[in-house]
């Protein structure tokens, strides 16, 4: 009888149960929506600032010596993709750096910038930037411009033409010339060198205001001589002497070869000596803080010289060159060949002589191709910054 | 005798199966059942109101997310020197040239006034081209000189037909499979000698942010944008995100402060560096949830965008 009661009861507590679960489940997953909402909002901001930052760190880093590589400055290849490189932000993000070349020295930097790892929660931004090269700009009055006397004797050949180096094959239509030599009006020139057309060019030699100037030999566009030391690639302390520049190489386990840029003797191959061509877009910035003594071999690239500089040894520079001091070309029947220009700048007004058997022309190519492959990229400041979408 | 009834009314509850309730059962399961009726009425309640709010918190927070979002993109890449129009910086609305897009001339004629861009998707993923919308008549353009290395005054502007997709060949800077899908336009002035294949272009548009009443009385972040190719030149300002404070609250309910390169005020766009924007909004509905005070939900966001062209 006992069970039969219970069985008859009808109660509402299961009902109420019931009800109660819904109405708490529906609290719960109320609660959960809006918290999930809150937190997929939140975490999304934080993924898409991370790709933010992380496509500007890809981007910045387009400067960076260890990424850009000096040799793209001379790549006239316009629209060639010349990295593609993914980076790590380290903070979990990254993303993919490239870089193309618009051609006229100017670049495109691309940074797409990725942040989170699950498929359902990632940021991504791209970036660009527009990139220019930033370069000395050399205003030479002459083959070889000086502000002190000048003294040419012997063999010595200057030549104001335009002359492109012979191992460079690449060069431009040569420019008009400049004058052989662009000297002070106070201090005329000696010329008694052997041959009767030893100094050459357009005229072969004037006295110039200009090569009087201070900002001549120290003012290179927005550029002075202190920034050029600064971002010297070598610096070089004084009194040091160099016998037989050669670019050295490294060859790797798959038998690349590279160019040892860190070698202090290594000033490029600018003669193309030597088979592989590693060497031949390296074109560094050397600072030498004093006196200068370079016998034999080859270097290309912008020569600093602090204090004089002594060549002899049939010593083969391509480039500018820069000397506060003297210069001074000795040697029997093996001087020493300038190919760019030569500006000597010197306190001691009879401290200049070029003599023996030396000789500097003047190349527009070998100038342009050093100040290309020495100069540093730069974002233009004034609408290099873009949003990719 | 008495036995006997017993027994009758013993079988007849048996016969039926039920019992009878008495008064006190009743009054106790109504008391019961209202109890918890009540606790379940209070907690629907409660919920409904926690849903309300909460729908109300998460709606303000948006409105202001939305609207800073809108602004850090089309503000960090403006040049504050030429794209910000003068007396058009104030407090509370902000006139300027908006960037659309850039790219780089791949086909340019001789007198430098018809110009082939690439297409956005190139198939080496070199990514030149890239716009918010592809450009329209009546956009201004900038080129960058290559002779000059600066960019060529502003007075460009895209007139003629509209670009489309394929309507130019690019010549050089693109794989040979993408050139034919180039977008050529017009400008109506010479862009110059300087302007050559590789040389950088960037798309404009005058635009304007400010606040807005809508029909529904609300203030709402409006964004209108101007071309001369359009007659009226400029569109109707519609609503982007909001609703906001009206501007005439305190504080308002948009509000820009514009800073020079040492974080001072100034009101000289050519040293602005930096532009600080509070937006503010507030629910519709009286908010009545555990933990929050009862009344509207108000809630702001600040952001400070950093210009990155300036020169």
């Amino acid at each position: 009888m006992r069970s039969h009661r219970v069985g008859d009861r009808r109660g509402f507590a299961l009902l109420v149960a019931l009800a109660a679960l819904v109405i708490i489940g529906g609290l719960i997953v109320g609660a959960f929506f809006a918290s999930t909402q809150e937190f997929r909002i939140g975490r999304n901001t934080v993924l898409q600032s991370r790709a933010m930052t992380s496509a500007e760190y890809g981007l910045n880093s387009a400067l960076r010596s260890d990424v850009w590589d000096q040799s793209w400055n001379n790549n006239t290849s316009a629209g060639a993709i010349l990295l593609t490189k993914d980076f790590d932000a380290g903070d979990g993000s990254g993303g993919t750096l490239r870089i193309v070349n618009l051609g006229n020295e100017n670049y495109l930097a691309v940074s797409e910038g990725f942040s989170g790892s699950t498929a359902s929660a990632q940021g991504r931004k791209r970036l660009g930037g527009f990139l220019k090269l930033r370069k000395p700009k050399f205003k030479f009055l002459g083959a070889v411009t000086t502000k002190g006397d000048i003294k040419v004797t012997g063999s010595t050949e200057i030549h104001g033409e335009d002359t492109p180096p012979t191992e460079w094959l690449d060069c431009p239509p040569p420019d008009s010339a400049l004058p052989g030599l662009a000297y002070s009006p106070s201090t005329p020139p000696q010329i008694q060198c052997s041959a009767k057309n030893c100094v050459t060019g357009n005229p072969p030699s004037v006295p110039l205001a200009d090569a009087d100037n201070p900002d001549t030999y120290n003012l290179f566009g927005d550029l002075k001589y202190a920034d050029l030391a600064a971002m010297a690639d070598k610096t070089i302390p004084g009194g040091k002497t160099f016998t037989n520049l050669a670019p050295t190489f490294k060859t790797d386990s798959l038998g690349k070869v590279y160019c040892v840029r860190t070698d202090t003797s290594n000033w490029g191959d600018p003669t193309h000596a030597y088979p592989s061509p590693a060497c031949r877009p390296y074109f560094p910035i050397i600072h030498v803080k004093g006196n200068l003594k370079l016998t034999g071999g080859a270097g290309q690239g912008i020569l600093l010289v602090d204090g004089d500089l002594n060549a002899s040894g049939g010593i083969n520079f391509y480039g500018p060159v820069i000397v506060k001091g003297a210069l001074s070309v000795t040697g029997n029947g093996s001087g020493a060949r300038f190919v760019g220009g030569v500006m000597a700048e010197n306190v001691y007004l009879d401290d200049n002589k070029v003599a023996g058997n030396a000789v500097v022309s003047y190349s527009s190519c070998a100038v342009n191709k050093a100040l290309n492959g020495s100069a540093t990229p730069m974002f233009d400041r004034s609408r290099g910054w873009i949003e990719m979408y | 005798m008495q036995l006997r009834e017993n027994a009758v009314l013993e079988r007849s509850i048996r016969k039926n199966g039920r019992r009878g309730v008495t008064l006190i059962e009743l009054m106790i399961t109504l008391v019961l059942l209202g109890i918890v009726a009540g606790g379940m009425m209070q907690i629907i309640v409660r919920q409904q109101k926690f849903y309300n709010g909460n729908s109300s918190v998460l709606g303000t927070r948006s409105n202001v997310r939305q609207g800073v979002a809108v602004f850090q993109s089309d503000l960090r890449a403006i040049n504050p020197l030429t794209d910000v129009y003068s007396g058009q910086m104030t407090s509370t609305s902000f006139e300027f040239r908006e960037p659309r897009g850039s790219s780089v001339v791949c086909a340019i004629d001789g007198g430098k006034t018809t110009i082939v861009v690439p297409p956005p998707a190139l198939t080496n993923g070199a990514g030149l081209t890239s716009w918010v919308q592809a450009p329209q008549v009546g956009d201004s353009v900038l080129f960058y000189d290559t002779n000059t290395r600066a960019w060529v005054a502003a007075g460009v502007e895209i007139t003629g037909s509209q670009p489309t997709q394929g309507s130019g060949t690019c010549i050089g800077l693109t794989p040979l499979v993408d050139a034919v899908r180039g977008w050529k336009f017009t400008v109506n002035t010479s862009a110059g000698p300087g302007v050559t294949v590789g040389s950088p272009v960037r798309f404009f548009r005058k635009a304007r942010y400010e606040l807005k009443q809508a029909a529904d009385n609300d203030w709402y972040l409006a964004y209108r944008d101007c071309s001369p190719a359009r007659s009226p030149a400029c569109s109707d300002p519609q609503p982007i995100a909001g609703p906001y404070l009206p501007p005439d609250n305190s504080p308002p309910g948009l509000e820009f402060g514009y800073f020079d390169a040492a974080g001072n005020p100034t009101t000289d766009p050519t040293q602005l560096r930096r532009i600080d924007i509070a937006l503010r909004s507030q629910g519709s509905i009286q908010i009545d949830m555990d933990g929050r005070a009862k009344g509207l939900y108000r809630d702001s966001l600040k952001t400070s965008i950093a210009v990155r062209n300036f020169q």
